[in-house]
């Protein structure tokens, strides 16, 4: 009987956590997505100094994220995004054309780390 | 490299947990599912240590939940007969009353040469020595001999012997000099005791290598080498 409890016990921790975890990630998506929207707006606008301390932000925001999620999901995953993040100030700094495809491309690849660890049917299969 | 040490000891202490979670059952013979809960955990164990870019926790998660699932599945097994046949199968009758049942044989894939190795590997090598024979969910094969062939039992010999209910064999109570806690409460006997006897054999306890002692107290002590 201590061996089921405890059994069922770590059943229900696993579950929480890995529900817990989606909801997190799906969070942290957001947040990053919509600095980085705001960043590109900025961009857009010709404020290249608030553009340049959002990054800084997102920089931040984005070391966290890349910490917690090298817990979750495979380290090639993020190290694709990683090589994308580190082009974001030298093109803010260049106000090179291509900060506004990078930028799409770190948003497109961070909502598809979350669509790949949702639990869907295509996913489990 | 330490990333690749530590993960393997994590993994380690994890598979020795799940191990000691899924209970006596999984270090013996297995039944059919806890055979493939140990295939898939001991595959999933290799995986992270080899890797470093997987993360730990993908292998911890699912090595957990399939001890978890094994545990909880045979908890229901116990409670319930239909679970139990559905995960772990039913035991097949292969000989009754001397007769060999060919078509459960085949039914059960179980060859001739199976059936006489397992017979030999037991001390029967007359086939027709055998009344009853079934083979386990284990894949194990339990046999009852005929009567005439069975081994002489005290019981069969002499029924009307008494014999002493209480009479367990003899138990370790002290190992490399230190007394197995437990061992003296099951047997019903002091340590206070145990002090006597080593005092009446002028051996220390550190001194002692092992001791065994039964409920009369007929003890034996075997002295550590100097």
């Amino acid at each position: 009987m201590k061996r089921f409890v405890l059994s069922l016990a770590i059943l229900v921790i696993i579950v929480c956590y890995s529900a817990s975890g989606i909801f997190i990630l799906k969070e942290k998506n957001n947040r990053l997505i919509n600095l980085l929207n705001e960043i590109l707006y900025y961009y857009n606008s010709n404020d290249y100094d608030k553009a340049l301390s959002l990054a800084k932000s997102f920089d931040k925001d984005w070391y966290d994220y890349e910490r917690k999620m090298s817990v979750l999901v495979h380290d090639n995953k993020i190290q694709n995004i990683n090589m994308s993040v580190a082009k974001i100030k030298p093109y803010l700094n260049d106000k090179n054309e291509e900060l506004n495809a990078e930028i799409e491309s770190i948003c497109h690849q961070i909502e598809l780390m979350y669509q790949a660890e949702f639990p869907t049917w295509y996913n489990i299969m | 490299m330490a990333i690749v040490f530590i993960r393997a000891v994590v993994l380690y202490m994890l598979l020795i947990f799940s191990v000691r979670l899924m209970g006596k059952h999984q270090i013996g013979e297995l039944q059919p599912s806890e055979l493939a809960v140990t295939i898939l955990i001991s595959n999933i164990a290799t995986l992270p240590v080899e890797d470093a870019s997987i993360p730990l926790l993908t292998g911890i998660l699912p090595i957990l939940t399939l001890a978890c699932i094994d545990v909880i599945m045979s908890w229901l097994g116990v409670k319930s007969r239909r679970l139990r046949t559905l995960t772990c199968g039913k035991p097949v009758v292969v000989i009754s009353n001397g007769e060999i049942d060919q078509k459960k044989m085949k039914d059960i894939r179980f060859s001739v040469d199976d059936l006489v190795s397992v017979l030999r590997s037991q001390g029967i090598f007359d086939i027709s020595e055998v009344q009853f024979a079934v083979v386990e969910t284990t894949g194990s094969v339990s046999v009852y001999q005929k009567r005439p062939y069975q081994t002489a039992t005290n019981m069969s010999v002499n029924p009307d012997e008494n014999y002493d209910k209480s009479d367990n064999p003899p138990e370790l109570v002290i190992e490399q000099g230190k007394i197995i806690p437990g061992a003296l409460e099951r047997l019903k006997i002091s340590e206070e005791n145990i002090r006597v006897i080593l005092e009446k054999e002028k051996v220390l306890m550190r001194n002692v290598f092992i001791m065994t002692i039964d409920a009369k107290e007929d003890y034996n002590i075997i002295r550590k080498e100097a």
